[in-house]
């Protein structure tokens, strides 16, 4: 009877020791995950008062880090946007006309195309292309210079590295997230439009008035809102982790990965959080 | 050669109105580096390892303020700009951003600060000093992955544009090519000569390789043996 009791204290006591060392886990996960989030928005007010300080136009060192970035983000890229542009205008336009005259309404073409093609896959698009494209490059370029021990130098000649690295990295790929989000949503219905006419399914003229009747400009000035903060997001996040890297070559790649995966939850949330806003309001 | 009377060097300067390198006492990872100061003119020497050197330049150019220069009329941080401009880093392997142009390396600070007339002064300066460096015809090649000897020259451009009060050099020595090495060190006591800057050597031996005459040289060498 008694060692049948003690049996069932120790196994009871086993139990909760069990449960103690998953609750430190847990425990231990949130705080490294709440110093993480406090350590990123430290880096954004970091990044945001140096924006605000405005010295940085003064300085050419740190405007010729934005022309090369605006070239390879922006202007580079504008083969591989153009071609998806093709892609995404034909593919939206043969999805939606049709589905239009099935239900012989022809306003569904310009209310579907503005709040699916424009204002939520324009944005995402973009983005999600920047972070793929010029995202990875900007983590390993950063992660780099710390392991060379460049941001060292950077101090010691009395570079601030978040004016120098930091703030025209972000600053352009607002910039250039903005223009190819409206370059992306005009074109890919221009686009539509013309491969329609090309394929003789609608008039091109009555394809764009439709467009025109279902565009306002709420949705315009939400298109641009999206275009500027998304990019501005996962870029903000890249740069947080190639920060991280330190001085230890192995942590590239993890940084790498976990900056692309970050910056694209946070667009997605974001995404959520704008159209919960937008529905409640 | 024992730690230095650092009150009384720093009473000396006050009366004197000198310039001076000074740093409070710090602990770098497991040592304990009193504190201490050097004179416009001077030069101390601090042997102790790699990882110690690099981080007493972290140290100085952080937001600890652990170490500034004393002008005599006012006292500028390690972190500020203005403190960065009197006083030049001469570090191993650290001299140049790989994604730069020499030139643009050799610049950099001048066109971080934007002051136009600097600027142009530099770029005037700049094809002399690279021609006395040998380094005239690669100007214009981007840094990439460069030898601690190109480092070392293109720290030095840096520096002669700059003409600092002190500079503060992280076994610049260290590393170099033997063939190299007689060369960079005519060039580097030459531009000492010609701007009479206080000089603060880290290095992780005695025999640097600078040949430089040290007023006081304190060893930490054997550190990096009790981790």
């Amino acid at each position: 009877m008694d060692s049948s009791r003690t049996d069932l204290s120790s196994q009871a006591a086993a139990q909760v020791g069990k449960w103690n060392h998953r609750a430190e886990l847990v425990g231990a996960g949130t705080l490294h995950l709440l110093v993480g989030v406090a350590g990123f928005f430290v880096f954004i007010s970091a990044v945001l008062r140096s924006f605000v300080r405005l010295q940085w136009l003064s300085r050419p060192a740190v405007m010729h880090v934005l022309i090369r970035q605006i070239y390879f983000t922006g202007v580079e890229s504008l083969p591989w946007v153009a071609t998806m542009i093709l892609l995404v205008g034909a593919t939206a336009v043969y999805s939606v006309v049709p589905f239009a005259r099935q239900l012989n309404d022809p306003s569904l073409i310009g209310t579907l195309l503005n709040s699916l093609l424009i204002q939520e896959m324009a944005p995402l698009i973009v983005g999600v292309f920047l972070l793929a494209r010029s995202g990875v490059a900007v983590v390993t370029e950063i992660g780099h210079m710390h392991v060379r021990g460049e941001d060292v130098l950077l101090h010691s000649l009395g570079i601030s590295t978040v004016e120098y690295l930091f703030l025209p990295r972000m600053l352009a790929f607002g910039l250039c997230g903005l223009i190819l989000t409206m370059l992306f949503a005009g074109a890919s219905v221009w686009t539509g439009g013309l491969m329609l006419a090309w394929t003789n399914e609608m008039d091109f003229t009555q394809f764009l008035l439709e467009v025109r009747r279902g565009a306002s400009l709420d949705g315009m000035l939400m298109l641009a809102a999206k275009g500027l903060v998304y990019p501005l997001i996962s870029c903000s996040m890249l740069l947080f982790q190639g920060a991280r890297v330190g001085h230890n070559p192995n942590q590239i790649p993890v940084c790498t990965t976990r900056g692309v995966l970050w910056g694209l939850m946070l667009m997605v949330f974001a995404d959520v959080a704008v159209a919960l806003f937008r529905r409640l309001m | 050669m024992g730690p230095p009377d650092v009150m009384g060097q720093y009473d000396a300067a006050g009366q004197s109105g000198g310039m001076q390198l000074c740093w409070k006492a710090m602990h770098l990872l497991d040592i304990r580096i009193p504190a201490g100061c050097v004179q416009r003119g001077q030069m101390q020497r601090l042997v102790m390892p790699r990882r110690y050197q690099l981080d007493w330049v972290c140290q100085m150019t952080g937001k600890s303020d652990c170490v500034w220069l004393d002008t005599g009329l006012q006292k500028l941080a390690g972190s500020s700009e203005a403190f960065a401009r009197r006083v030049a880093c001469v570090m191993q392997q650290r001299g140049a951003l790989a994604n730069l142009s020499l030139r643009e390396n050799i610049m950099l600070p001048f066109l971080y600060a934007g002051k136009e007339e600097e600027i142009r002064r530099c770029s005037v300066a700049l094809p002399e000093i690279a021609s006395r460096l040998d380094i005239a015809g690669k100007l214009d090649e981007q840094a990439g992955e460069r030898s601690g000897y190109v480092h070392g020259l293109i720290a030095l451009g840096r520096t002669m544009l700059m003409q600092p009060d002190f500079i503060v050099v992280q076994d610049a020595h260290a590393g170099i090519p033997p063939h190299r090495q007689e060369r960079f060190r005519k060039l580097f006591c030459e531009m000492l000569e010609g701007l009479g800057a206080g000089v603060l050597y880290l290095s992780a031996s005695g025999q640097d390789g600078s040949g430089l005459e040290f007023c006081h040289s304190l060893d930490f060498a054997g550190a990096e043996e009790g981790l």
